[in-house]
């Protein structure tokens, strides 16, 4: 048996102290906050389109400088945040981008959880897009 | 694991005896294959260690001794899920306790997470790969009769132009002599002979 030894990654100190991944087809992944802790997701660009949209889905929340109307660059540094992880009710993999226009002056990853990002007050615009991205 | 499923665990003859529904379900198949060992009591004793024995002996599956394994469960037609070929090249902790599911792609095991429930996808609009059930019939309601211990076969992986992470199901249908896991690629499944139903199911 051949078992490899992957990098050790933080995850949610809730749960377990590290991931443990060998990552064996090479998949891009991405830190994410859940709840103030950050965990893993695979990032992927497949998209799903639905004959009916979930009710209840699974948000990933990606943060950009300036306002709807004008939108500006992604913010270097701020990792997704997610609404939920497996365990959670309703939670899926293929998750609903939303995206949140923050000030030129926001600092990178001072939002880490959904509560924080409704209770911020920053525009939020939900995109209806879809794609698979697991949480690790 | 599904529905109260046995794992395929080993028995063998031990002291004191080992007992439980592993045992049990071996004696009902020993009991089906006209062996008498005394009455089913879910106790691994003398007899039914050597009717297990007198067993592998009439088939030919050496070494010829009282112990229960995978092939022997198979023999036996006894269903269960192996646990012990699962980590072979992929070193995960799942923190999450999420499900993974071992299938086959040209030949190798690979590893997915995924529940498996069917989604609402406009596959048209939406890259779907293909995944390979074997099974020996399906229902007109859509249900599979699974072969035990035959993993699922996918057509791509990460990495390849027709990969995709939404999965449409099709049903390999093969006759109950089949020996589980002799398909173990898209393209075997595909030039079997068996037929092929391609279902309206989409799952990921």
């Amino acid at each position: 048996m051949a078992v490899t030894t992957g990098p050790i990654y933080e995850v949610g100190a809730q749960y377990v102290e590290q991931l443990n991944y060998s990552n064996p087809l090479g998949r891009p992944v991405q830190p994410i906050w859940y709840v103030n802790e950050r965990y893993f997701a695979i990032d992927s660009d497949y998209q799903v389109v639905w004959t009916h949209t979930p009710a209840v889905p699974t948000k990933e929340y990606v943060f950009y400088y300036g306002t709807p109307s004008a939108p500006g660059p992604q913010v270097a540094g701020q990792f997704p945040i997610y609404n939920r992880i497996p365990g959670s009710f309703y939670y899926y993999m293929t998750v609903e981008v939303v995206e949140v226009f923050v000030p030129s002056g926001y600092q990178s990853n001072s939002l880490r959880s959904e509560a924080a990002v409704l209770k911020s007050d920053y525009p939020i615009v939900e995109t209806g897009t879809y794609f698979v991205r697991p949480v690790l | 694991m599904s529905d109260g499923a046995l794992t395929c665990r080993p028995v063998t003859l031990t002291h004191p005896y080992t007992r439980g529904d592993n045992v049990k379900a071996i004696q009902i198949a020993l009991k089906g294959h006209g062996y008498d060992f005394g009455a089913i009591d879910g106790i691994y004793g003398p007899l039914t260690a050597g009717a297990v024995e007198m067993f592998k002996r009439y088939k030919g599956v050496m070494p010829f001794n009282p112990v229960v394994d995978l092939p022997i469960y198979y023999y036996f037609g006894v269903r269960c899920v192996s646990t012990v070929q699962l980590t072979e090249q992929l070193d995960y902790n799942n923190p999450l306790r999420q499900v993974i599911e071992t299938a086959w792609f040209n030949g190798k095991k690979y590893w997915a997470i995924g529940p498996n429930v069917p989604l609402p996808i406009n596959p048209s609009e939406t890259k779907t790969a293909q995944e390979y059930i074997i099974a020996y019939s399906v229902s007109p309601h859509g249900e599979p009769d699974l072969v035990p211990l035959q993993l699922n076969i996918y057509d791509s992986i990460p990495g390849m132009p027709a990969y995709s992470p939404m999965w449409h199901l099709n049903y390999v249908i093969v006759p109950r002599s089949y020996v589980p896991n002799t398909i173990r690629s898209a393209a075997q499944a595909v030039s079997s002979g068996y037929p092929v139903i391609a279902s309206d199911t989409y799952v990921n």
